[in-house]
């Protein structure tokens, strides 16, 4: 079981600011994706936005393994991006 | 947190943020220029921004650590403010001190285009009652060190 962080429009959807996930070991980030895709409160949300994941306070890959204690947090696009 | 090092500073927080402070905190003996950048709220009564506190400022002090090594700064720092952040008011400055110019320029629009594409930080435009996300991009990986 682990926790993902939920900010900015995913916290609003899901009505929370983290959910609990089971996940089969070994697992990697792209099935942790994979499970809050289908979840109740995210699916909707996760259909429209695109979201990369953070593991201990790093942008992750989708093959990097997670490991029991690891921080999750899922990151929709951040408001800052162009240079304008 | 000073990231670990005296020469750089990162600080989020939902109190205003202060130019002159943080020009202040890069002066160095050997800073002949100092370069400081303030994002400001336009255009709509006010922005609220949520962080990724932790994140945010890991990311923005290793952001800020590579602008020191890759162009020679004295110091560097930026501070990030979070919840409501009226019209005219700042919600991010970068200030950055060289012993020239030329670098110190180049510093801080590195570090605070970075930190725009890279720091989990998001915002919504507040007008009365009503708000919405601005929708922005995917965060963008650090270029390998």
């Amino acid at each position: 079981m682990v926790s993902v962080k939920l900010f900015a429009v995913l916290r609003e959807r899901a009505g929370r600011d983290a959910l609990a996930l089971d996940l089969d070991e070994p697992a990697t980030v792209g099935d942790a994706l994979a499970a809050l895709a289908r979840h109740d409160g995210l699916a909707e949300v996760l259909a429209r936005v695109p979201v990369v994941m953070a593991v201990n306070r790093d942008y992750a890959d989708d093959d990097r393994s997670l490991h029991e204690g690891d921080e999750l947090a899922l990151i929709p696009p951040v408001s800052g991006g162009s240079a304008r | 947190m000073s990231g670990g090092s005296s020469q750089v500073h990162v600080r989020v927080t939902d109190e205003p943020l202060s130019l002159e402070a943080l020009s202040r905190a890069v002066g160095r003996p050997g800073a002949g220029a100092i370069v400081c950048f303030e994002g400001t709220t336009r255009d709509v009564e006010r922005l609220e921004y949520e962080a990724y506190g932790e994140m945010a400022r890991e990311r923005i002090a290793a952001i800020l650590h590579s602008c020191v090594e890759r162009h020679g700064l004295e110091a560097a720092a930026a501070e990030h403010r979070v919840g409501g952040v009226p019209l005219g008011e700042a919600s991010v400055i970068v200030a950055v001190s060289a012993a020239h110019r030329a670098e110190a320029f180049a510093g801080a629009r590195e570090a605070i285009d970075a930190i725009k594409a890279q720091a989990p930080i998001w915002k919504r435009e507040v007008e009365g009652a009503s708000g919405e996300w601005v929708v922005g991009s995917l965060p963008t990986r650090p270029e390998p060190a």
